[in-house]
């Protein structure tokens, strides 16, 4: 079973280290992790560390934004045939130690794609501001509005994809904010979607990509987007 | 329509003509994104030339007077040709993603190949 961490990063450079170390320096009985860090078009000195520590990083040379540089470590884990892709956040936000019990859903309870969650059970120190929240739950009501589907977190970018999905992200992906809208697409698609309850920190440096500013941007593009994949058909 | 002004409504047509005829010529811009604008400079002369059959349209159309008619149609071609716009641009962005994303999958494999 080959498993695959994308760790996206743009402008990372006081976090990216950490983050993999952690990954590197993780132990399980069963599982064994490889990673791929996707820089992308970062402007501050992440490339240069990534290359002055060899670490395995795929360089884009222009800023693709999030989607594409997720997309660019999915493309990876297909030509390299991984059976499990895991996308973790650069920043320090996402807990290592629960990426067992992400593999654990697709391996025993043959989920297609696993999302680690804030808002089930108990685990998370960090749940992110009030408004926010509206705001993910407002997307949580559209795909239960289309799918019947209860999923809490939404937006969360820790998740793990089975090979069937990594063939899909291979040849179709939301490039500005893709996790509410890919979710809605393959819980549509009738593909098997778990929560599992994870940990999430704060972030230690740097800023989060959606500024208060951008957010009622954000609302109507990623709220437009689901509402037209939503009511279309199987895709 | 007033003579003269018909005279110098049509040399700026025609020159504009000319001068996307002079940016084809230059490889600048290729035939199928300058097609339309071809179309639409002919159709203009066109229209300021023979004005009279216009105000039968306009009439048949309901709409007052020909000046609105046009900047209506006007209106529509401009929207229509925009919308074509973002769509292309839209396909070549994600063009531009895939060949990022591809260069940069061979960096890393030339890079573990080196080593």
């Amino acid at each position: 079973m080959k498993v695959l961490m994308i760790i996206p990063a743009y402008n990372e450079e006081g976090n990216i280290i950490k983050t993999v170390k952690q990954i590197k320096e993780y132990k399980h009985k069963k599982i064994k992790l490889d990673y791929v860090v996707v820089n992308d078009g970062s402007r501050d000195g992440t490339r240069e560390l990534l290359v002055k520590n060899d670490i395995n990083f795929i360089d884009l040379v222009n800023n693709l934004g999030i989607g594409g540089a997720v997309q660019a470590g999915y493309k990876y884990a297909y030509y390299n045939g991984y059976d499990i892709a895991i996308q973790f956040d650069g920043d320090g936000q996402h807990d290592i130690n629960y990426v067992d019990k992400l593999i654990n859903e697709i391996v025993e309870n043959d989920c297609d794609l696993v999302v680690g969650s804030r808002f089930v059970g108990n685990e998370s120190s960090f749940l992110s501001t009030k408004s926010r929240r509206v705001g993910i739950n407002l997307l949580s009501g559209i795909i239960k509005l289309f799918t019947g589907k209860v999923l809490k977190d939404v937006t969360s970018g820790y998740r793990a994809a089975n090979r069937e999905i990594i063939e899909r992200f291979f040849g179709d992906y939301v490039f500005e904010y893709p996790e509410p809208i890919t979710n809605l697409q393959i819980i549509k698609a009738g593909y098997k979607v778990k929560e599992v309850p994870v940990n999430m920190n704060e972030r230690v440096h740097g800023k989060s990509s959606i500024s208060f500013s951008k957010s009622i941007y954000y609302m109507l593009n990623v709220g437009v987007t689901m509402v037209i994949f939503g009511i279309g058909g199987k895709r | 329509m007033e003579k003269r002004l018909i005279v110098v409504l049509v040399v700026i047509m025609v020159l504009l003509l000319l001068y996307m005829f002079k940016v084809v010529k230059k490889d600048k811009i290729s035939m199928n994104n300058i097609l339309i604008w071809l179309v639409l400079d002919v159709l203009v002369i066109f229209c300021i030339i023979f004005v009279d059959p216009l105000f039968n349209v306009a009439n048949f159309l309901g709409i007052e007077t020909v000046a609105n008619m046009m900047f209506f149609i006007g209106f529509i071609c401009l929207i229509v040709i925009c919308f074509n716009l973002s769509n292309k641009v839209s396909i070549q962005n994600k063009k531009i993603i895939t060949l990022t994303q591809e260069l940069g999958i061979l960096k890393n494999r030339i890079d573990k190949l080196v080593k």
